[in-house]
């Protein structure tokens, strides 16, 4: 009876501890457990590709692992085994990992982007010594194939992924895909039990972006801007060629430059997108907007003649100079023979409000409105805050501040037919498929002068590059160009100009009747012979190289008779005799 | 007084024996077909992971070879490999070449081509520009 009634009572305790433990505790001991046992896993998505106008990758992403130590799954005895064998593998300090990886630590990324036969071998060296709590999850970086070409424009990402300059940043939500997860279940062993997965949300990937940059096209300005680089040393140096009908940009470059794939040991004076972010003075180039605006209002007809006070004048108490002594001149050879005197009389009689009206209309001192980031507006300041020189040196590009990429903007403009198009470097998006979800059409802004303005304007520019002219380097055998050269004085940072330092600068379209191209280069502080520091001079002759093989790299037939000695040079073929 | 013997015995209830009988039998079979079928479906969530593993193996291998592909016809390589002599570059005359664009054909602006292309544009109201 005693026997009884001892068992009865130690089953009855037994029983209660049973139905305490499975009934009452149930869900603290079953969060317990799912804490240990359930993850939520990411699904990385893949970031979108940039590419050029032709679909050359630019930008894209490829699969690597991020190596996880989940502390608490590891034998204490084990440790050192696994932090060895990690040290070794990942060339890590072995000493920091033990400090790191106490039992506790239940997600420790030991590193990020770990190519996947690095990850593949330490899976299989874990396997073979048996060791656990070393995880693998997928990971990527991006990849740049074609290094420091186009580098400014394609930009790059931080060690997240997330887009931090250029196309890059700008385009970065449409780049970006959205992570999907998944919830497993792990074993003791933390393997995964695949028949007990829980929700789950797929990966959407990124969408590709397209530029209407053209790589053929990028290659010979940035070949061409080395070399001219190489020859004159400046402190920094400007291409910018676009499509003046639509705004798009086919080349971009600035030097100095970087190789994005080694991005982390350049200087930050490598990394900007001078195109968009430098603001120069613009020096002889801006006089388009003062012949404009005086022929558009119709003040003037380019063969009204201008007294240029043979190369000295002073006005206000100050002394304005010509580069050379010219007496009186056609409105038409102002532009030709760059006579500042000629420009500044020009825009008095266009007067204050309008030349502000006109240099606005052209879009500086705004943002063009490109899709790359830190793009600045340049300064223009209100008639108001003018000094009583201003409407004499404003016309000769002193005062303003302007940004390469406008200049090219308004001289597309005067390209074509006076409308003003908004510079765009993206063509089109595309989702992972390639379907295209979003294009890009051209954007006018404005008219900004009239058609009919246009035409003895652009015969002036025409004139510019002919013998007569200030740019007779810039001529390109077989087509008709036109533009305007541009040395400016370099702003002191302490006030006032720098003596002896210039930016020049040679902005132009080619062929001049049907322009195809519009495009400007710009040089820093080039080092040349004493005099020999101008426009014409310096920056001419690159963009005449660059126009000259664009046309031929486009398929533009010769307008013009081209000259014997220049046949040879052009289109060049591959010939491997070794593939 | 003869003792009489009565023979005392159980019927055997063959019908109640046949039915419990069924009963485990079927009990067995349950709790072994539970057991198969868990089996059945660690193996297949074992195979599905292994299959997964090697789909992921495979993408991973394509994104390599894709990577390496894009590096090796890159400009810039292509470039380097002409600087190394590895290449030749041999000048056309420009009277040997044939442009084999018909003269009367005009460039295509972006918008020109949304109407000749299968390309659904998205226009500018409809989609927000960052």
């Amino acid at each position: 009876m005693l026997v009884c009634g001892l068992l009865a009572g130690v089953f009855s305790v037994f029983s209660y501890r049973l139905i305490s433990l499975q009934i009452d505790r149930r869900p603290e001991f079953a969060a317990l457990a799912n804490q240990t046992q359930i993850l939520k896993q990411t699904i990385s998505a893949k970031r979108g590709a940039i590419r050029d106008v032709h679909s050359e990758v630019l930008a894209s992403e490829m699969s690597m692992r991020r190596v996880i130590v989940d502390a608490s799954h590891i034998k204490p005895d084990t440790l050192p085994q696994v932090c060895s064998l990690l040290a070794d593998t990942l060339s890590l300090d072995r000493k920091v990992l033990e400090q790191k990886l106490t039992p506790d630590r239940r997600y420790l990324v030991v590193q990020r982007q770990v190519p996947e036969q690095t990850a593949e071998a330490l899976r299989e060296a874990l396997e073979k010594q048996k060791l656990r709590g070393v995880y693998f999850e997928p990971d990527s970086t991006r990849i740049y194939p074609n290094g420091s070409l186009l580098c400014h424009v394609v930009g790059f990402v931080d060690y997240e992924g997330h887009g931090i300059q250029g196309i890059e940043r700008s385009m970065n939500q449409y780049l970006e895909g959205h992570s999907g997860y998944r919830y497993i279940t792990r074993d003791r062993t933390g393997s995964e039990l695949v028949q007990h997965r829980g929700v789950e949300q797929a990966a959407t990937d990124g969408n590709n972006v397209n530029l209407t940059v053209d790589l053929g096209l990028q290659c010979i300005v940035e070949r061409e801007l080395d070399a001219a680089v190489k020859k004159y040393a400046p402190e920094t140096a400007t291409a910018i060629f676009m499509r003046p009908k639509t705004g798009e940009i086919v080349a971009m470059a600035s030097r100095p430059y970087f190789d994005i794939n080694a991005r982390a040991i350049a200087a930050p004076e490598q990394m900007k997108n001078r195109a968009i972010i430098d603001m120069i003075e613009p020096g002889s180039t801006f006089k388009i907007v003062t012949l404009s605006g005086v022929l558009n209002e119709k003040l003037v007809n380019p063969d009204t003649t201008v007294f240029c006070e043979n190369g000295r004048w002073e006005y206000a108490g100050k002394l304005l100079h010509d580069a050379h002594a010219i007496g009186t001149c056609s409105v038409h050879d102002v532009l030709v023979h760059s006579s500042n005197i000629g420009a500044a009389k020009l825009a008095m009689q266009l007067g204050e409000n309008r030349l502000y009206h006109y240099i606005k209309l052209f879009g500086f001192g705004e943002r063009t409105g490109i899709d790359l980031p830190g793009e600045i507006s340049g300064v223009v300041h209100p008639t108001n805050e003018w000094s009583k020189i201003s409407i004499t040196r404003i016309p000769m590009g002193q005062g303003v501040g302007v940004t390469p990429i406008q200049v090219v903007s308004a001289m597309g403009a005067v390209a074509n037919r006076g409308k003003l198009m908004l510079p765009q470097i993206i063509h089109s998006i595309t989702d992972e498929h390639d379907v295209p979800i979003a294009e890009f059409p051209p954007v006018a802004v404005r008219q900004v002068i009239n058609q009919e303005t246009v035409k003895p304007l652009v015969s002036a520019l025409e004139d510019v590059v002919s013998p007569r002219g200030t740019a007779k380097g810039a001529a390109v055998p077989g087509y008709r160009v036109a533009g305007k050269t541009g040395t400016a004085q370099k702003v002191s940072p302490q006030g006032g100009y720098m003596a002896g330092k210039y930016v020049v600068s040679f902005v132009g379209f080619l062929p001049a009747q049907d322009p195809e191209l519009v495009g400007m280069v710009m040089l820093d502080n080039a080092t040349t012979r004493q005099g020999e520091n101008y426009g014409g001079l310096v920056a001419a002759p690159v963009f005449a190289s660059i126009a000259e093989k664009a046309m031929h790299y486009l398929g533009i037939d010769p307008t013009e008779a081209v000259p014997a000695t220049r046949g040879a040079d052009g289109i060049l073929a591959i010939d491997n005799d070794r593939d | 007084m003869t003792p009489t013997f009565q023979h005392r015995s159980n019927g055997l209830h063959l019908f109640a024996l046949a039915r419990w009988i069924v009963i485990a039998a079927f009990l067995g079979a349950t709790g072994l077909s539970y057991v198969y079928l868990k089996n059945q479906l660690n193996t297949c969530g074992v195979q599905r992971k292994a299959l997964e593993q090697e789909l992921h193996e495979l993408i991973v291998q394509n994104n390599g070879l894709e990577a390496q592909i894009f590096r090796l016809t890159s400009h810039a390589s292509l470039q380097r490999r002409l600087d190394e002599g590895f290449l030749k570059m041999v000048p056309i005359n420009a009277q040997a070449v044939v442009h084999v664009r018909p003269m009367d054909t005009n460039r295509l602006t972006a918008s020109e081509r949304d109407q000749q292309s299968q390309y659904q544009t998205v226009s500018r109201e409809s989609y927000q520009r960052p």
